[in-house]
């Protein structure tokens, strides 16, 4: 069974890149649902059974930081692993983002195949990347 | 940091950025270009509310158009939207700005809080903040010489 | 049984023994494919980025060109009855080969067509050795599917 994934960033080509990216990984998804905000997240987060999420940091109306904290207080939300996603690199940022237990960390700018990699390297998870279900599009 | 160190970083960055994540190679151009900018997309992004700085990039809409088709692995053929066009000039301003407050971050000491990109287009060249003491303005181009230009202005010390 | 890729050429097989290798990948990109469930491998020794650089030659020998030879590849490995879904990618090459102050050298522009190509089919990049001032060979074990890099004094590396 394919699994559901949550893709959180205010910009909406970003969220298109890393869905491409998630895809392209391997992990087999059945459906992405998709926020532009901490806020819409955490409906998504209660509307759908979610396996992952991807979130930015930098985000309007609520900031990624809040939505993790949010969802982190919920025993259910609390086990969904969470890839953040970002242009914040400054060290004492990182290890608060880091303090509030995310799985992995992406820095922007950064290669769909740095995606990979953190599914990969995700305690726990083990998502079986070898073969691409999603490896379409383009002209070969 | 002197501005000669901080333009150093600037290209830096933004080679960085565009190489990272926009299947892009530009570099700094030989001779900055005096052309009509009459259409454009301008971002700006700032740092503590721009009180501390801001950063603009300037990029002509042709050149903005390539760079989302790569961004988003399309071919040339594929409809491309005009907000998707606009997005990816604020994704480029916030990466550029992003990476430029992370090492201001670690230089000072401090954080620098970065806003949410403003993206507009225009056809005219917007003003920036030539005024500023500490403003750097680099001009940059790809290897068809579709040319963007970026400007950071940083107003305290580092 | 060792296939031997030249300057702007490729080889693809379907077996399960033998060595496809390239030798002197200084700016260009050699790129190993793999499919593990068909047992069909090649690789691809290209000379420059663009085909609109030269169009003729484009025509004359589209493996010169990243543009060109990445498809051709890939339809070679279909063809040899490879899926898309389970190949393996992997290159090498890339090198600034004559100093360059420009970012855009031969090497540098070599490594971003097959960056750009393969995002847009959808396909990451699963091992690579690129960049440096290195000439490099390239092997691909079809017994295997061990992709290997070599480079004078610096000894053999398994991508």
């Amino acid at each position: 069974m394919g699994l559901q994934v949550l893709v959180v960033d205010d910009s909406s080509t970003m969220r298109k890149f890393v869905k491409k990216a998630v895809t392209a990984s391997g992990l087999n998804v059945s459906q992405f649902f998709e926020a532009a905000n901490g806020e819409e997240a955490l409906k998504q987060l209660e509307e759908n059974w979610i396996d992952i999420i991807f979130t930015d940091i930098n985000m309007p109306v609520m900031d990624g930081i809040t939505f993790i904290r949010e969802a982190k207080k919920d025993p259910i939300y609390r086990e969904v692993p969470i890839v953040v996603v970002t242009t914040e690199g400054a060290k004492e940022k990182v290890e608060e983002i880091r303090s509030l237990g995310v799985d992995a960390f992406i820095k922007k700018p950064f290669r769909p195949e740095d995606v990979r990699n953190v599914l990969l390297d995700i305690e726990g998870a083990e998502f079986e990347l070898e073969e691409l279900p999603g490896a379409e599009g383009g002209d070969f | 940091m002197d501005k000669a160190a901080l333009e150093k970083m600037l290209i830096e960055v933004v080679y960085n950025v565009f190489s990272t994540t926009f299947f892009s190679l530009v570099e700094e151009c030989p001779d900055p270009p005096c052309e009509e900018c009459d259409d454009i997309y301008h971002g700006r992004i700032e740092f503590n509310n721009g009180e501390w700085g801001t950063l603009d990039v300037v990029i002509s809409r042709d050149f903005a158009k390539n760079v989302t088709i790569d961004f988003l692995g399309k071919t040339e053929d594929d409809p491309i939207e005009e907000s998707e066009i606009a997005d990816v000039c604020g994704e480029i301003t916030n990466i550029v700005g992003g990476d430029i407050s992370t090492k201001l971050s670690d230089i000072t000491g401090e954080y620098w809080k970065l806003s949410i990109p403003k993206v507009e287009r225009k056809n005219q060249c917007p003003p920036l903040h030539f005024e500023d003491p500490n403003h750097i303005t680099v001009f940059f181009q790809n290897i068809n010489e579709d040319k963007f230009i970026v400007h950071l202005a940083v107003r305290r010390e580092i | 049984m060792q296939y031997i890729v030249k300057i702007a050429d490729m080889k693809v097989v379907q077996g399960t023994s033998g060595i496809i290798v390239t030798h002197a990948l200084g700016s260009c990109i050699g790129v190993a494919i793999y499919d593990p469930k068909a047992k069909v491998g090649g690789i691809l020794h290209y000379l420059l980025p663009e085909s609109s650089l030269n169009k003729a030659k484009a025509q004359a020998n589209p493996f010169t060109f990243g543009d060109t030879g990445i498809p051709l590849l890939f339809k070679e490995a279909y063809a040899k009855g490879a899926n898309k879904r389970s190949i393996i990618v992997k290159l090498a090459g890339g090198a600034e080969i004559l100093e360059s102050k420009s970012n855009f050298n031969i090497g540098k522009r070599n490594y971003m067509i097959a960056r750009k190509l393969f995002w847009k089919n959808g396909i990451l990049i699963r091992g690579e050795d690129v960049g440096g001032t290195i000439s490099r060979s390239l092997s691909l074990d079809l017994a295997t599917g061990k992709v290997a890099v070599k480079s004078p004094g610096m000894g053999e590396k398994i991508l």
